[in-house]
């Protein structure tokens, strides 16, 4: 053989999971969703998802730029970034307000902290706290839980009130209920969200632990009738399938991971059945849960084996 | 007990027949004088000495090294230092091959004479090597002190391309027990397991059927394993069995339990019933750029260029990758210029092609990483610690449990080079704040060196006749020689050169 031989390190194969791999997986597990939100909300919904994507795409591309930072240019990361932050947003706000939250998450909570795997919070749901504390004045249906056009009320404005009757749960399960654009449709965040985690994209120990916590709260303070229309409404599967599960700002260890989820749910519960910010309490609950990603790394830690001498 | 890895049973470049084709002799063999990175043996032949096959080459230097044989009857021709295959400078002795058969091999021990010492001064003699890191010699695990309760023989492939430890369990399936029986003999453990994958259930099948036809079925016992990588590191299997986890440097003998693999058995059945010492090995030839895979035995010092030359590979536009060792954990060549050495199961041409060399990326702190390694280091704090050069706390999270399997890069979505940092950090550790990690210190046990035990002194009695000090000598000649056999061979263009010789 006269030929030069390739020579590359250990191991010489390497699994199919890759970055981009599991960022694509995460943007087109958003897609169902959020083509019901367009069905249900009218094509405006479709303006804000696509100024989220392109400003969040081309403020991380500059900021690349300038950081002269080796990312791959086509990083599903900002994609997927922009995508959630636009899902979050109700298809009446304004198409700047979309622009805004995009350049918020890029920039504030991902850029400042460090960029790609460096943030602490999740950029999406932090985007998503800041706009609707910076908005209060607009009186956006959504960020307080009332009516959105002014006729159709929230799910949670009725939950507040301990109306369970008005909620169907066949309006809840296709998004025809007043909400954001990408997390009214029920049906939809559950499959992808399943076929995620049969895929090993995200783990499937943090939405059990978020589910658990969140019906245990919320049995013991609100009863049993209330469990399924608290599950099924204000973003909360939402926020258990895709964001909370975001690898960046969760725990290592598998026990750390369930111990975020049930803390997750706790928070989320708690916060939803206080009502004091309506649909962004589940976002501060992921933002809550975030701070706590990094205590509990420091906690549950996996204990080496063969360290210590055997008898 | 919560087994971790990973499965990689659709890696599999097509169907490998479960049976030996005897490599076509080389006309030069070139004997790395050290298989893996330990002190090499000192040579007692010197050039233009004519050996027989099994003759004596090179014995062990006090308490390093081991026995190295002569593969082939022929005439050494030179010794050279150069790289052997795992990496590490030593001497090689070169022979060319003549014609005839003669055989030098130790005498075949009876049955009545086989007690603990003649085997284990026959184990020494035969100079049969462990096929996993650190490379050591077979005997050393005997040495201990410790009562044996458990002889466990590792019978699992869970390496893709690795097929000789079945091969040789469907082929020489009574010489493999026969080996096993004489090392519980020596040992003196009450009970024998064989361990298998389940993957391998034909194997078994066809192993409880043996056991039945022998009426040995309540003695032995077999333990069944899924197929996840890595599971043939010794220290592992004992703990997967037994739940205790020996340190690095220590033995599995410590917690009464020897972990013996089935090519050793079949080694050990060759050096005691036929008196053939460690001369040559089972080895898998695979990849999907080679043309006839197969497992062959393949002599100790055959040249890689040879292998390449009998199985065939495909000549296409793309670079080749040869690897020694398994696909995790093997050694990339960076030429053929090198001869194999007793110590791992299989050689792969492969397409680079097919193993792309990703990248390195951000980390995206997933923790898959910590989740799938075996002895549950915090891999990813450990590369966190890799990049400020953190050595102590590198050592705090415990980096020197590293088995060096590689499943922390496979896994990593990023594509980092996990274990070569790991062990980069493991080695600093050892060097800069703990002992000296010489690959040869690991023999110490109990806080005594065996080397001074009486049961060493022993075995040491059979070298009296090698007490003359043996001038080393390098000489340059024997390149000269090798490139002037492969230039006849290049005029001779032999049509045949490939064939299968059964």
């Amino acid at each position: 053989m006269n030929k030069k031989l390739f020579v590359s390190p250990a191991p010489q194969i390497t699994s199919k999971y890759t970055t981009l791999l599991m960022m694509c997986a995460a943007t087109f597990a958003l897609v169902p969703s959020c083509v019901f939100g367009i069905v249900n909300y009218g094509i405006r919904a479709l303006y804000i998802l696509l100024i989220g994507v392109i400003t969040s795409f081309v403020c991380d591309r500059l900021l690349c730029y300038f950081k002269d930072k080796k990312v791959d240019w086509l990083d599903f990361s900002s994609i997927v970034t922009g995508f959630m932050t636009a899902a979050l947003l109700p298809a009446t706000a304004p198409l700047w307000m979309s622009a805004l939250g995009s350049v918020i998450a890029i920039f504030i909570f991902k850029f400042c902290f460090g960029g790609l795997g460096k943030n602490i919070f999740n950029p999406a749901a932090a985007s998503r706290v800041i706009l609707a504390a910076i908005f209060t004045g607009l009186n956006l249906s959504l960020f307080t839980g009332t009516a959105i056009g002014s006729n159709v009320a929230s799910p949670l404005y009725y939950l507040a009130n301990g109306d369970y009757s008005f909620i169907t749960m066949r309006s809840l399960f296709f998004g025809s209920a007043p909400g954001a654009i990408g997390t009214s449709a029920i049906i939809c965040i559950l499959i992808c969200g399943v076929l995620l985690m049969a895929y090993r994209i995200t783990d499937f120990t943090i939405p059990v632990g978020g589910v658990v916590t969140f019906i245990a709260i919320t049995w013991i303070f609100k009863g049993a009738i209330a469990i399924l229309p608290f599950l099924f409404s204000g973003s909360f599967l939402f926020a258990l399938m895709f964001m909370v599960t975001d690898p960046v700002t969760s725990p290592n260890t598998v026990w750390g991971k369930l111990i975020y989820g049930l803390l997750f749910g706790a928070f989320a519960a708690l916060f939803r059945i206080t009502n004091i910010m309506g649909e962004t309490s589940v976002f501060i609950a992921v933002l809550m849960a975030n701070i706590c990603a990094p205590l509990l790394d420091k906690i549950v830690k996996p204990r080496p084996l063969g360290l210590k001498e055997v008898k | 007990m919560e087994i971790r890895g990973v499965r990689l049973k659709k890696y599999n470049f097509g169907k490998i027949a479960k049976d030996f084709f005897v490599l076509r002799d080389a006309e030069i063999y070139s004997v790395p004088l050290t298989a893996g990175d330990c002190e090499q043996s000192i040579r007692v032949v010197n050039v233009g000495d004519s050996v027989k096959e099994g003759a004596l080459i090179a014995k062990p230097n006090g308490k390093y090294g081991d026995f190295v044989y002569s593969p082939c009857c022929g005439k050494v021709v030179g010794v050279v230092k150069k790289l052997n295959i795992n990496g590490s400078l030593c001497e090689h002795v070169v022979i060319q091959k003549d014609n005839k058969q003669e055989t030098d091999y130790l005498p075949i021990l009876s049955e009545d004479e086989l007690g603990s010492e003649v085997l284990l001064k026959r184990l020494y003699e035969s100079g049969i090597m462990d096929n996993f890191p650190p490379y050591e010699s077979a005997y050393k695990k005997y040495l201990l002190k410790n009562k044996i309760n458990d002889l466990v023989i590792n019978c699992t492939e869970t390496d893709p391309y690795d097929h000789a430890t079945t091969a040789l369990m469907v082929t020489y399936l009574s010489e493999v027990f026969d080996g096993a029986l004489h090392f519980q003999k020596l040992c003196g453990a009450a009970k024998l397991t064989f361990v298998f994958t389940y993957k391998q259930h034909r194997v078994v099948k066809m192993f409880k059927a043996y056991l039945k036809k022998r009426g040995l079925k309540k003695k032995v016992k077999i333990k069944l394993f899924p197929n996840i990588y890595p599971l043939a590191y010794s220290r592992l299997l004992a703990y997967y069995l037994t739940g205790k986890m020996v340190k690095e440097l220590g033995r599995t003998a410590q917690i009464g339990m020897i972990v013996e693999s089935a090519v050793n058995c079949y080694d050990f059945y060759q050096a005691v019933n036929k008196g053939k010492p460690s001369i040559e090995r089972a080895i898998t030839v695979a990849g999907n750029n080679c043309i006839r895979k197969a497992n062959y035995f393949i002599k100790n010092g055959t040249p890689v260029s040879h292998i390449l030359e009998v199985v065939g590979f495909k000549e296409d536009g793309v670079d080749n990758m040869l690897i020694y060792g398994g696909i995790m954990s093997g050694v990339a060549q960076e030429s053929d210029n090198v001869s194999v050495s007793l110590t791992a199961n299989s050689l792969l041409l492969c397409e680079s092609d097919e193993f792309s060399i990703e990248k390195e990326r951000v980390c995206i702190n997933c923790g898959k990483c910590v989740e799938k390694c075996p002895v549950r280091i915090h891999v990813k704090d450990v590369d966190d610690a890799f990049e400020l050069r953190d050595y102590v706390k590198a050592k705090e999270l415990g980096a020197e449990a590293c088995l060096n399997c590689g499943v922390c890069s496979y896994v990593c979505p990023a594509k980092r080079f996990l274990t070569q940092k790991v062990q980069f950090m493991k080695n600093m550790a050892q060097n800069k704040i703990g002992k000296n990690p010489d690959s040869s210190d690991y023999v110490l046990v109990d806080g005594e060196d065996f080397g001074a035990s009486k049961k060493y002194d022993k075995i040491l009695d059979i070298d009296k006749g090698f007490k003359d000090a043996i001038e080393r000598e390098v000489s340059p000649v024997a390149e000269q020689i090798i490139a002037s056999i492969k230039q006849e061979k290049l005029n001779k263009t032999t049509k045949d050169g490939g064939n299968k010789d059964e």
